[in-house]
């Protein structure tokens, strides 16, 4: 079930993350909100949890690593793969698209988030949860 | 500094009615002139926005259209002018935000979704936005001899300016700069109207902080 995992969000921005944050409390989503700034950071995150996150949202424009790195360094794990990846950035750059949805993304939003896509993205990855036979 | 209103109407009870419209609104200086012949008293330049009835008694409105900036006044009527869009009297509460509306280059409306009601969130959200985007501007402008840095640069600042509802083209040409625009003279342009456009936005924001 995604209401048993964290949400991780990678952001650098802290407007964006207070948008993020407000959005999430709005819907009565109760999953528990972990902030990183950038993939390296995510990634750390990542090796060191013990109850992975049922959710990333990621940014895609970060600094130290950015989200593309990021999204190639998960597909390398084969647990880490699994997670269900949520793009938000500011980009409207086809190539950006192509290469998020080419390392198996879930979901890509132009920020700042519209409340009604930020629901069904979310809705999407609570059925896959629900679907899904402990995918990791 | 208040918003500067010029209300060119020569029928008192208009006047009246206007007046008691701006109740509604903090900062308003409204400023009246009742003829055309008064009008070149004024410096025209000097307000920020023109509401102007279409007939006085020493001109139409061919007359009021030759002398005032027109980008920048409203016609009103007390009837229908076939092929103009004019508001037609009294003037509602509405018509007067629609002006602000345009006067001002923050919108508020995501943040007012978002907050629904949470003026708290609101608060911390002017906060949040006068604390990041001077540091924008600074990432912008120290990076402006670095093309890549620069691009990247304005497109960290894109998310900012669409939270706080300010248009972003300048923002999205500077991001789309290539090597040889980069170099003209272009680049100076783009750069000059963003800080005027964040200095602008931190001025507004900062009045709607409580």
């Amino acid at each position: 079930m995604l209401a048993n995992k964290r949400i991780l969000l990678l952001e650098d921005d802290v407007v964006d993350v207070m948008t993020i944050k407000r959005a999430i409390s709005q819907l009565h989503i109760p999953n528990e909100l972990i902030v990183k700034e950038n993939g390296e950071e995510g990634l750390e995150y990542l090796k060191q949890c013990k109850n992975l996150p049922g959710l990333i949202f990621l940014d895609i424009n970060m600094p130290k690593m950015n989200g593309i790195e990021f999204l190639q360094n998960i597909k390398l794990n084969s647990q880490w793969a699994k997670i269900p990846v949520i793009i938000l950035t500011t980009s409207k750059d086809q190539q950006d698209k192509l290469a998020t949805f080419n390392q198996g993304i879930s979901g890509y939003m132009v920020k700042p988030v519209d409340y009604s896509q930020f629901k069904d993205m979310i809705g999407t990855i609570k059925e896959y949860w629900n679907l899904s036979e402990h995918p990791y | 500094m208040p918003f500067q209103l010029l209300y060119i109407e020569d029928d008192s009870i208009d006047v009246i009615a206007l007046n008691r419209v701006l109740r509604h609104f903090e900062k308003v200086d409204l400023t009246v002139c009742g003829n055309v012949a008064d009008l070149y008293k004024f410096n025209l330049s000097e307000f920020d926005y023109i509401l102007s009835d279409s007939n006085l008694p020493d001109g139409s409105l061919n007359d009021l259209k030759a002398i005032l900036p027109l980008s920048k006044t409203q016609f009103i009527s007390g009837s229908e002018i076939v092929g103009e869009n004019v508001w037609i009297k009294p003037i509602e509460i509405d018509q007067i935000q629609s002006i602000f509306n345009k006067s001002t280059i923050v919108n508020m409306k995501y943040i007012n979704d978002l907050a629904d009601g949470d003026n708290e969130y609101v608060q911390e959200m002017i906060a949040t936005a006068l604390s990041v985007l001077p540091q924008r501007w600074v990432e912008i402008s120290s990076n402006k001899n670095d093309l890549v840095l620069l691009r990247k640069a304005a497109h960290k600042a894109k998310s900012s300016y669409r939270v706080c509802g300010i248009q972003n083209q300048w923002l999205a040409e500077l991001e789309s700069l290539d090597e040889s625009s980069f170099q003209s003279e272009q680049k100076d342009l783009l750069l000059a109207q963003i800080e005027k456009q964040i200095h602008q936005a931190i001025e507004e924001l900062n009045k709607l902080k409580i």
